[in-house]
C-alpha cells in the first residue's frame, strides 16, 4: 500500500469505534469515489479545525465570536441553564422547550479523573453572572455523582450572588409506564412530586 | 426454584460438561483440590454474575482458554434460561438468548445463598467481613441496593481523593463540600438498606440461633454506627433525611481530622454489625461452637427471609460446610437441608455426608481433577467460543 494510504488508514483508525478493518474500507470508499468527494471531505475537516471555536459568551461551539443561540435576540437573557457538553445543549435545544440562554462547562467536578473547578469554564460564567441581569440559573448536570456534585458547587458559587440556581427535575419518562420504570427513577418521582 | 441443567466450558479447572435435570440434592464428592467448589462457584456465578470467594471475574476463565461460558436453565413459574460469558475481563449476561441484560435485572431470576468455610469470618473477623456479608444479603433481597451502593463507592472515592488533595497541598478544595453532599445523599440510602434488612432480620436470626444452640444463650444482632451514636439517631423508624443530615454533620465536624489523615473516617463505610451473646460480644466471649452455631443461625436466618419477603425458597450452596461444624450442628443442618424444600447443592469429603445423596430425590457427583462424573453428566454441545 502507498504510504499515503496506510498514513490515512492510520488516522482513520484513531477515531472512536473505528477499528483497523473499518479504517481499512473507509480508506478504500474514499479513494473509490469521485476525487471531488474527498476533497470535499478534507476541506470539510480543514474547516472545523480552523475555523470552529469556543463562544466567548457561553462556550457553544461556533464559528464566529459568539453562538447562534447568543445572537438570538428573542432569547430570555435573565436565564441560564448550565449544562456539561455541547451535546446535552443540542438534547435540550431539540425539545423546543427552552428559550434561556446556556452555559457549557466541558466536563463536571470529577475527583477522579482530577477534574476540578479549574478545568471547567466557570470564570465566563460567573462574570456573566456578576454583570447582572440574571433572575435564574438551571443546573443541567447529569443525576450521577459528578453532576450532583457539580450542581451543589453550582448552587454555593453563584447562591452566593443573589440569583436563583435550580435543578432539572427528575422522573418518569413521558409515554414509558411507571411499571417498567427504574426503582430509583421511580423514588426521586415519588419524593420530588408536585401538587396539581 | 431450581437449576434444571447447568452447562459449563472454560470455568476455572473443570472440564467441558453439561448436568441435565439436576435433583433436589446433589452431593459432590471428591478429594481436595480436584475441583467440587468450582462447581459450586459455577452456579453462584450463573445467579449473580460474580465470582464466589470475593476474588476478581477474570480469575473465573481457565488458564488455557480465552474465554468462559456458563449456561443455565432455571424452573421457577415459568422456565428460563441464563448464560454468563466472560470474556478479556468483560462480562456479558443473557436471560432467554437476550444479551445486555442489567446486573440489577439479571439477578432478579435466580436466588441463591451460599455458605462457604468463609462464612466463618463473618463471626470470627473483622468488621469489613461483616459490612460485606450484609451488603451481599441486602442485594440478594433488594437488586436495587447494587446501584445505591455503586453510588456510594463512588462518592466516598471522590471525597477521599478531594481529601487527600487537600492534605497534600495544605489547601482545602473549594468544591469538597459538593462532594460532602454526594455522600450523605449517597450514604443515607445505604445505611436506610443495611438498617432495614438488619431490623427484618434480628428476629429470625435469635430464633434460630435458639434452637440451634439449645443452651438457654441469647444472641442479639443491631447495626451498629459511631455517628448515628454520637447524634442519638436511633434505627428503628428513622427517615432517610434524618440520615442525610446526620451524615452530613458528622463529615462537618470531622472535616479537620479527616483533611489531616487523607480520608472520610466515619459513615456506613467504617460501620459494624454488632453480634451480642446475653449481652456479651460473641467475637470475644463466644465459644467457637456459639460462633459457629451463630453463623449457621445468619444463613438459615437469610434463606428464611428471603422465603418470607420475597416468598420465594433460593437455591442453596453449601461448600463443604460440615468439616467447620461439629456433631451437633452438623446434625442440626442436616435436619434443616431434610426439611428444606428447595434445592441444594453441596460439596463435601465426608463420606457420611455423601450417603445423603442416595435418597430418592439426591443424587451424587464426583469431581476428579476437573472432571465430572456420575448420573445426568452428558458432554455439552455448545460453541466454546463466546457468542460476542
Amino acid at each position: 500500500m502507498p504510504p499515503s494510504m496506510s498514513r490515512l488508514v492510520a488516522l482513520l483508525s484513531k477515531l472512536p469505534g473505528i477499528g483497523e478493518k473499518t479504517a481499512h474500507r473507509l480508506a478504500f470508499h474514499v479513494l473509490d469515489a469521485p476525487s471531488a468527494y474527498a476533497l470535499e471531505l478534507a476541506e470539510a475537516l480543514s474547516a472545523v479545525a480552523e475555523g470552529v471555536c469556543f463562544c466567548t459568551k457561553c462556550c457553544n461551539l461556533t464559528d464566529s465570536d459568539c453562538c447562534a443561540v447568543c445572537r438570538d435576540p428573542r432569547r430570555d437573557d435573565s436565564l441560564i441553564c448550565v449544562v456539561e457538553s455541547v451535546q446535552d445543549l443540542l438534547a435540550i435545544e431539540r425539545t423546543g422547550e427552552y428559550q434561556g440562554h446556556y452555559h457549557v462547562l466541558h466536563g463536571a467536578l470529577s475527583p477522579l479523573d482530577g477534574i476540578g473547578p479549574e478545568e471547567l469554564r466557570l470564570e465566563t460564567l460567573l462574570a456573566r453572572v456578576r454583570k447582572g441581569g440574571v433572575r435564574e440559573v438551571i443546573a443541567a448536570t447529569n443525576p450521577d455523582v459528578e453532576g450532583e456534585a457539580t450542581s451543589l458547587y453550582l448552587h454555593r458559587l453563584l447562591g452566593a450572588l443573589g440569583v436563583t440556581v435550580s435543578r432539572i427535575a427528575q422522573g418518569v419518562p413521558m409515554g414509558g409506564d411507571i411499571e417498567h420504570a427504574d426503582a430509583v427513577t421511580l423514588g426521586r418521582a415519588i419524593s420530588a412530586r408536585r401538587p396539581l | 426454584m431450581r437449576v434444571t441443567s447447568l452447562g459449563l466450558h472454560g470455568f476455572r479447572n473443570l472440564e467441558p460438561v453439561r448436568l441435565e435435570a439436576p435433583a433436589r440434592l446433589t452431593v459432590i464428592v471428591g478429594e481436595n483440590g480436584q475441583g467440587k467448589t468450582n462447581l459450586i462457584e459455577a452456579i453462584y456465578c450463573l445467579a449473580t454474575g460474580k465470582p464466589l470467594r470475593g476474588g476478581r471475574l477474570p480469575e473465573i476463565v481457565n488458564w488455557e482458554e480465552k474465554g468462559c461460558r456458563i449456561l443455565g436453565s432455571v424452573e421457577e413459574e415459568v422456565a428460563k434460561s441464563m448464560e454468563v460469558q466472560v470474556r478479556s475481563g468483560r462480562r456479558l449476561l443473557m436471560l432467554d438468548s437476550k444479551a445486555s441484560v442489567r446486573l440489577e435485572r439479571y439477578t432478579k431470576v435466580l436466588k441463591v445463598v451460599a455458605f462457604t468455610p468463609d462464612d466463618l469470618q463473618v463471626v470470627k473477623g473483622s468488621a469489613e467481613n461483616r459490612r460485606k456479608w450484609l451488603d451481599r444479603a441486602v442485594f440478594t433481597r433488594n437488586e436495587q441496593y447494587a446501584s445505591v451502593h455503586r453510588t456510594f463507592r463512588r462518592a466516598l472515592r471522590s471525597r477521599n481523593r478531594l481529601l487527600r488533595k487537600g492534605k497534600d497541598t495544605g489547601r482545602v478544595p473549594e468544591e469538597l463540600e459538593a462532594f460532602d453532599e454526594a455522600v450523605a445523599a449517597a450514604g443515607a440510602r445505604l445505611w436506610l438498606g443495611r438498617i432495614g434488612f438488619v431490623e427484618e432480620m434480628a428476629r429470625l436470626i435469635a430464633e434460630r440461633f435458639d434452637t440451634i444452640s439449645r443452651q438457654g444463650a441469647s444472641l442479639e444482632i443491631s447495626y451498629q454506627s459511631d455517628l448515628l451514636r454520637e447524634q442519638d439517631v436511633s434505627t428503628a423508624g428513622v427517615s432517610r433525611v434524618d440520615l442525610e443530615k446526620c451524615l452530613r454533620v458528622g463529615m462537618r465536624k470531622r472535616r479537620r481530622s479527616d483533611l489531616a489523615r487523607g480520608f472520610t473516617t466515619a459513615g456506613p463505610q467504617v460501620d459494624d454489625l454488632a453480634m451480642k451473646l446475653s449481652g456479651h460480644d460473641l467475637r470475644t466471649f463466644g465459644s467457637q461452637g456459639q460462633q459457629r452455631a451463630a453463623v449457621l443461625a445468619l444463613k438459615v436466618a437469610e434463606i428464611e427471609n428471603l422465603r418470607l419477603r420475597l416468598r420465594r425458597t433460593p437455591v442453596l450452596l453449601l461448600d463443604d460446610v460440615s468439616s467447620e461444624l461439629d456433631p451437633g450442628r452438623n446434625a442440626h443442618l442436616l435436619g434443616y437441608l431434610a426439611g428444606f424444600p428447595g434445592q441444594v447443592w453441596m460439596t463435601t469429603t465426608d463420606p457420611q455426608l455423601a450417603s445423603a445423596g442416595q435418597g430418592p430425590e439426591a443424587r451424587c457427583l464426583t469431581v476428579e481433577d476437573g472432571k465430572v462424573s456420575g448420573e445426568g453428566v452428558r458432554s455439552l454441545e455448545i460453541s466454546p467460543t463466546c457468542t460476542w
